[in-house]
């Protein structure tokens, strides 16, 4: 997905802008010439001149024709849309419902989801998922020590 | 001298850290042999597991898996044409054709053993220099590191991209979320919008993770319909080293010249691996006798070229160690791994830690040497690594990745800054912005803003003081030179421009 510069631009002026007005914000120490605010501030005027500038090059792209947004064939195919859609709701999944849930049953589920998505054999899919799940269970939570959340399935672990 | 050299080699020939090597080495092979996983994306997945360890064997992880990517690269660029990482792409129609000629071997040979030349040459050069110049760096006062940190950024966003512009932008987004969190002059709370979580500032691995590794994945699961499948590949056939060593030894200037431009041109911060293999492989090209023979499947320019990739991987741990400032993605990480383990990179590290610093150069050599049996290993099963299925891959991957940020802070706060900056790297690439300055600015942001302050505070706003010292000047002159240089082309150009409009 192609944007035209001048979008982008306009995006980056705003971030700058707001970067700007927060920062002014920031408390100064007396008897201190430069304070907290001075490099956050030199970096949000950065940020809005390259915001000004990609605004002039989008522009100027706009005149020889380029489209404001442009979507190639790639972004247009079903199953890799579904794809991506998948991975970024599993991990939304481990942000949300993680700490209820537990790690093993959102990583079963995701895993088996995305893998049948992308058409492997139901076998195919049973071992993968199960593998991997049990390898990396092992590996993090059990070796590194680090606490996944137990979920639902806490006392059974 | 002698008794560091000693602990540095206790440390590293411990079975635990030489196991490491093995185990990390491997992976480095098997990530860079597939195409669409970079050298980066090795290191981005491995960081999270060397959290858990003491600082020589993550060190050992991380030199020796982006050492081995940076050759295994080579593996599908010469089966498949498709270059494994960025950093075999200069040579990769050379390589391919040889291999249609039915001398696989010849090319990966020349790869895997020029590789390990490379790199030992790199390291060579890391050994003499670094120790060199830390002492030299010893005088240095924040007005010198201001401008060397000023320096590095400048030459990343100008060297290391066709588009400055955009790569100014990455590396302001870099830089900017650095300053989230407590401000390092006095402690002040900024952009942390009341959560406690956000005063700590961005935690770095996640960012990193979501940046080189989940953008991948999105981007790598978006494709996978159109992504060609692999069938038969051909095999490897014949001695892998019989053909090469001769080649080699007929082209040995070439393996000298390349490794000489790799590991400087490595050393520059901002430039890396693969603008050293495209810069080997030109300077080849204009100095050979055949040069309408590149491109044809010729050996010269490979030999210059695999052995550049390789030393420059050693030449950009020079600015990393000495002064802290990163020469590319993967220096940055090893930055800020190293200021997790305690080790401040810079000059003083070299005086406190010298077993350390000694610990990583044997390392590297180390790494150099099991290049060629591993390397050796990989060019045999090649065919079967490269049928491991990518819809099979990108889910484990992400799940890795989920893990990984998870850990760094035991908590989904790691997880929510993975997505969000996986999903702003991707968005970035597809629209030109190279996601390389953002981990830069990230990285350096505290360290430059520090430094900044320091110098303004001392200079008492009198910004004539950031020229007085003499190094600091020459320094100095350096960055404002390249930065009118950029200024006058940029200007140059919207004046062509305004003309051919008119």
């Amino acid at each position: 997905m192609k944007i035209n510069d001048s979008i982008l631009g306009a995006g980056l002026l705003a971030l700058g802008a707001s970067m700007a007005f927060i920062a002014s914000g920031f408390a100064s120490f007396p008897g201190q010439k430069y304070g907290p605010s001075l490099f956050p501030s030199l970096i949000a005027s950065a940020l809005m001149l390259c915001g000004g500038a990609l605004i002039v090059q989008g522009l100027r792209a706009r005149r020889r024709g380029e489209p404001w947004v442009s979507i190639d064939q790639v972004m247009r195919d079903r199953q890799g849309f579904g794809a991506a859609f998948l991975v970024i709701a599993s991990i939304l999944a481990h942000i949300l419902i993680g700490d209820w849930l537990g790690f093993l049953p959102i990583c079963v589920v995701s895993l088996a989801t995305l893998f049948l998505w992308l058409g492997f054999r139901p076998l195919t899919v049973a071992l993968a998922t199960l593998c991997a799940t049990v390898v990396i269970w092992w590996s993090f939570a059990e070796l590194l020590r680090v606490p996944l959340p137990h979920g639902v399935l806490v006392g059974l672990l | 001298m002698s008794d560091v050299l000693l602990q540095a080699l206790t440390l590293v020939l411990d079975p635990y850290v030489l196991l490491v090597v093995l185990v990390s080495g491997a992976f480095g092979m098997f990530v860079g042999a597939l195409p669409g996983l970079t050298a980066t994306m090795a290191t981005a997945l491995l960081v999270p597991i060397t959290f858990f360890m003491d600082p020589v064997p993550a060190l050992a992880a991380i030199v020796t898996a982006s050492s081995m990517a940076i050759f295994a690269g080579d593996i599908p660029g010469a089966i498949l044409r498709m270059p494994g990482t960025p950093a075999s792409a200069a040579y990769v129609e050379d390589s391919f054709r040889l291999g249609r000629k039915g001398e696989l071997n010849l090319a990966l040979g020349i790869g895997v053993v020029g590789s390990a030349i490379g790199g030992l040459f790199g390291v060579a050069l890391l050994i003499f220099a670094a120790p060199l110049l830390a002492e030299f760096a010893l005088n240095f006062t924040s007005f010198e590191f201001f401008w060397l940190a000023a320096l590095g950024l400048s030459c990343a966003i100008f060297i290391a991209s066709d588009r400055p512009l955009k790569a100014f932008v990455a590396l302001l987004i870099g830089l900017g979320a650095a300053t989230i969190g407590l401000d390092p002059a006095a402690g002040a709370p900024r952009f942390t919008f009341g959560s406690t979580e956000l005063l700590a500032g961005v935690p770095f691995i996640p960012a990193m993770i979501g940046l080189f590794a989940i953008s991948e994945v999105l981007r790598g699961v978006w494709k996978i319909s159109s992504a060609p499948r692999v069938g038969e590949t051909p095999k490897v056939e014949g001695s892998i080293f019989g053909k090469a060593a001769p080649m080699l030894w007929r082209y040995r200037l070439n393996v000298l010249r390349g490794s000489t431009l790799g590991s400087l041109i490595g050393a520059l911060p901002g430039a890396g691996a693969d603008i050293a293999a495209w810069m080997s492989y030109a300077v080849s090209k204009r100095f050979s006798k055949q040069p309408e023979q590149y491109g044809q499947g010729h050996a010269e320019g490979l030999v210059d070229a695999s052995a550049a990739n390789n030393s420059a991987v050693g030449g950009s741990w020079i600015p990393a160690l000495v002064f802290g400032i990163p020469g590319d993605s993967v220096t940055a990480i090893v930055i800020g791994v190293l200021y997790m383990k305690g080790m401040n990179p810079g000059p003083t590290v070299f005086l406190q830690n010298p077993q350390l610093i000694y610990a990583v150069f044997v390392i590297f050599i180390l790494a150099n040497l099991i290049m060629v049996p591993l390397g050796w290993v990989a060019i045999r099963v090649a065919g079967r690594i490269l049928r491991v299925p990518s819809g099979i891959l990108f889910p484990l991957i992400m799940t890795l990745c989920v893990v990984g940020a998870f850990a760094m802070t035991n908590s989904v706060y790691g997880i929510i800054v993975m997505l969000s900056f996986g999903v702003l790297g991707w968005f970035l690439e597809e629209n030109g912005v190279p996601i390389g300055p953002i981990i830069l600015g990230l990285v350096i942001g505290p360290l430059f803003e520090r430094m900044f302050m320091t110098s303004m505070i001392k200079a008492d706003g009198e910004l004539l003081a950031f020229f007085e010292r003499p190094m600091a000047a020459a320094l100095g002159v350096l960055v404002v030179l390249i930065w009118s240089l950029a200024a006058i082309r940029a200007l140059r150009l919207s004046g062509a421009w305004l003309l051919t409009r008119r």
